[in-house]
């Protein structure tokens, strides 16, 4: 068949695109079991780190991952009333999924929506930290615009529910080699141990650059110079998810919780 | 062409990174460690293989009219067989290269291997071009990562090489190393190591410097 007419055209440019198509497709199906496996330990990795059990997300191998991370309790809260929801599988609960089910989210007012997400889940899952019932520190999942794109990531608070034991992020696609540097340990690290309520309980915690009149030390840390924009919405996402429209309420529960004798 | 030349000639005389300024967007933005640059190398000399020898063994069958876009689809499923590999085996590393890795589609090494050589040579030549490319842009790449990883972090591969100043010995970290643009000065120095030996890759200036006595006059 001549090579410049229009059926050998048509005829090629299908098949090369089915061909294609077949290879793509099968590799992903083939993919898929690892795949979910690799993104779930890889969540593990980053809960321990956020709740100081784990100094980096490499630090160790799967199975020590794994016998970590069985330490710590999953709980669904139900963000607005801050109470933990029975279910039997919590653990599987997929809050990104949940965020965009009009049925399992709500939105949020736009003058409230420090994290500029738009919706939010009706539930989230934290891990509690042994002995379990908030006396030990809780992890909490946090996720918000940055720069481009959204992160993700978990927190991790100390016993009285307001020093910070860590922070780990596990999904971003911020600027490579300059909004990225948020990943950085040295800055990551410089997060332990600031609080995030002032005396009277309410929210003082900031990412900003230091200046007169701002936020004290104890409840401040510093933005990156360069990555300013997505460190001030890190500070604003964690703000809005410790604040009362998110965790607010369940933190308040845990602590009644844990005063008691 | 001889097999040798094909595979050889890449690496330095006919280097896609700095004699044809190709591919420079992705080693300036990966080349910050030298496991990413070597993860990104090796997922574009893959791909390179696999397009140059698929495109290879069609370059008869292949209209002239679809010619480009019947590359750009074959190029892009490799790409994208390479990031899922890389997700579901090396979900660390494919988060550290986030974008490049999909952008490979539109890195011109490829394509331009695609249409100056595996269209009108047989199979195995191709392939021995691809590999050779990848080499040349892998050695770039990999050399820019050594000079920016020693010297922004200290270290090579992860591993401390020098003691860093902020844990008790002596090296200061270059700032500067660690940010893209340091690789712009770094090839512009390989580039200008490799012309002044190889005098044959000098280019002619594309203007005359303007001279001021003239003009006055």
């Amino acid at each position: 068949m001549n090579n410049d007419s229009p059926l050998k055209a048509a005829l090629v440019a299908v098949g090369v695109a089915f061909v294609c198509s077949v290879m793509v497709s099968t590799t992903r199906v083939l993919l898929v079991p690892s795949d979910a496996g690799a993104v779930d330990i890889a969540k593990a990795r980053h809960v321990l780190v956020a709740g100081g059990l784990s100094p980096s997300a490499g630090s160790y191998d799967d199975n020590e991952v794994l016998a970590r991370f069985r330490e710590l309790r999953p709980v669904l809260v139900d963000l607005e009333t801050g109470i933990e929801v029975d279910a039997p599988d919590a653990a599987s609960y997929d809050q990104r999924a949940a965020a965009i089910d009009p049925e399992q989210s709500v939105a949020i007012p736009k003058d409230r929506d420090l994290a500029q997400l738009g919706r939010r889940a009706k539930y989230a899952l934290a891990y509690l930290l042994p002995p379990h019932n908030g006396s030990g520190g809780v992890v909490l999942p946090v996720h918000g615009k940055g720069m481009w794109s959204t992160i993700y990531g978990y927190v991790g608070l100390g016993p009285d529910l307001n020093t910070i034991h860590g922070v780990s992020f596990y999904e971003q696609a911020e600027t490579p080699g300059v909004g990225d540097r948020f990943l950085e340990p040295t800055w990551l690290a410089s997060w332990r141990g600031k609080s995030i309520y002032g005396e009277d309980g309410t929210l003082r915690f900031e990412v900003a650059l230091p200046q007169a009149g701002g936020s004290p030390a104890g409840h401040r840390v510093d933005a990156i110079s360069g990555a300013t924009v997505t460190s001030e919405r890190i500070g604003a996402m964690i703000g809005y998810w410790l604040g009362p429209d998110c965790f607010g309420p369940y933190l308040e529960r845990l602590r009644d919780r844990g005063s008691r004798p | 062409m001889r097999k040798r030349d094909i595979l050889l000639r890449p690496l330095v005389d006919e280097n896609p990174i700095t004699l044809q300024i190709l591919g420079i967007c992705s080693a300036l933005a990966i080349s910050n460690t030298v496991l990413t640059a070597l993860t990104m190398s090796a997922a574009l000399t893959s791909v390179l293989v696999f397009s140059n020898l698929t495109i290879s063994l069609l370059r008869r069958q292949l209209p002239s009219s679809v010619r480009l876009i019947v590359q750009v689809t074959i190029v892009a499923s490799a790409v994208i067989i390479v990031d899922e590999i890389l997700r579901a085996y090396a979900p660390e590393m494919s988060r550290a290269l986030t974008v490049y890795v999909g952008l490979i589609i539109t890195n011109c090494i490829v394509l331009g291997r695609a249409e100056a050589f595996a269209m009108s040579h047989r199979v195995g030549e191709s392939i021995l071009d691809a590999i050779g490319n990848g080499l040349g842009y892998s050695a770039i790449l990999v050399a820019v990562a050594v000079v920016r990883e020693l010297l922004g972090a200290g270290s090579l591969l992860g591993i401390p090489i020098l003691p860093l100043a902020g844990a008790g010995g002596w090296f200061r970290p270059v700032a500067l190393m660690l940010v893209p643009a340091s690789a712009f000065f770094i090839i512009a120095l390989i580039i200008w190591a490799v012309r002044s030996r190889r005098k044959q890759q000098v280019e002619a200036a594309d203007f005359r410097p303007c001279d001021l006595q003239e003009r006055t006059r």
